[in-house]
């Protein structure tokens, strides 16, 4: 299962890249918005965890990005800190599946990673 | 902190006395309109020296190269790393080039007064310090307040961010000693 993750702060992402990897994903990852547009027509991921404040262009964009040109249900996860309750609602109402806030646990992080895609856990486990 | 300019005895003899006589080993830092000739020497009882008249950044910055104020907290990093010590020195060595990196961004941010560049660092600099366990709440609540101009108040609080990443960078170095010991 190939995930993207989508985030301009590098401790973050090398900490979400890490995780995941270890988790078994096949993991993707791009710097900002802009980077993740192209990577997610080179990549085609399973699912796309997303931060939403970054330069540029921002995971709002993104959620919409996939929702509609790319036109697709896979999952998309956004990242927000707790203060931005406004945003996270932007984004869910854009198509977002589901929200974690900063500072987040491994466990929360892999929890909602998992229900979101459960079927990838049934492949893992068969392979 | 010495003044080298003191009325009774010298500030040189004083520091002497600290040192060698009352056995402190101790970082001094000399203050003088000049700079003292024994600075260039190896032997020199100073570690450091700031010259006369001096910001009041400068001087916490002298300080803070000298005061071993413990900042970084690695246990949310570890909560992922599980042990993983080549991917904790991993992030410790890329905080090495970030944390100088924003300081540098945030004073052009600063200088330009771009605000919305403040705003997207102080954004980034939340997750930054979480993974490295930096209790920085408040210098971040009063960053993400800088949106209309910059005054001698967000200069503060520019120097105060800088004092607090030396003080990060100076941490890392340590553990990335330690680690290296153990490994």
């Amino acid at each position: 299962m190939r995930v993207l993750i989508v985030e301009d702060e590098v401790l973050l992402l090398k900490t979400l890249e890490f995780k995941l990897k270890k988790e078994g994903y096949d993991v993707f990852v791009s710097k900002n918005g802009l980077d993740a547009i192209s990577d997610i027509n080179t990549h085609q991921p399973d699912f796309v965890v997303t931060d939403i404040m970054m330069p540029v262009l921002n995971g709002l964009e993104v959620v919409s990005y996939v929702r509609n040109e790319w036109n697709s249900k896979i999952p998309v996860i956004v990242l927000s800190s707790a203060k931005h309750d406004n945003i996270v609602d932007q984004a869910m109402d854009l198509g977002a599946s589901d929200f974690i806030s900063k500072p987040f646990s491994p466990d929360e992080l892999v929890i909602k990673i998992r229900s979101l895609t459960p079927n990838a856990f049934k492949q893992m486990a068969i392979a | 902190l010495m003044d080298l300019q003191l009325p009774d005895s010298t500030g040189q003899e004083a520091t002497r006395i600290i040192l060698n006589e009352m056995g402190y080993d101790i970082p001094v830092i000399a203050i003088s309109t000049d700079r003292p000739s024994e600075m260039d020497s190896k032997e020199s009882l100073f570690s450091d020296f700031i010259s006369k008249p001096f910001e009041p950044g400068e001087i916490l910055r002298k300080i803070s190269n000298y005061t071993r104020k413990k900042v970084l907290n690695l246990s949310y990093l570890q909560s992922f790393s599980e042990g993983n010590e080549v991917f904790e020195r991993e992030i410790l060595e890329s905080a090495l080039e970030i944390i100088p990196q924003e300081i540098v961004n945030l004073k052009l941010a600063f200088k330009k007064e771009d605000f919305s560049a403040i705003k997207n660092i102080s954004h980034k600099l939340r997750s930054t310090y979480s993974i490295l366990g930096i209790n920085a709440g408040f210098i971040l609540h009063k960053l993400e307040k800088v949106d209309k101009q910059i005054d001698r108040n967000t200069e503060n609080l520019l120097t105060e961010i800088e004092i607090l990443h030396m003080a990060i960078v100076q941490n890392i170095k340590m553990e990335l000693k330690h680690k290296a010991k153990q490994a």
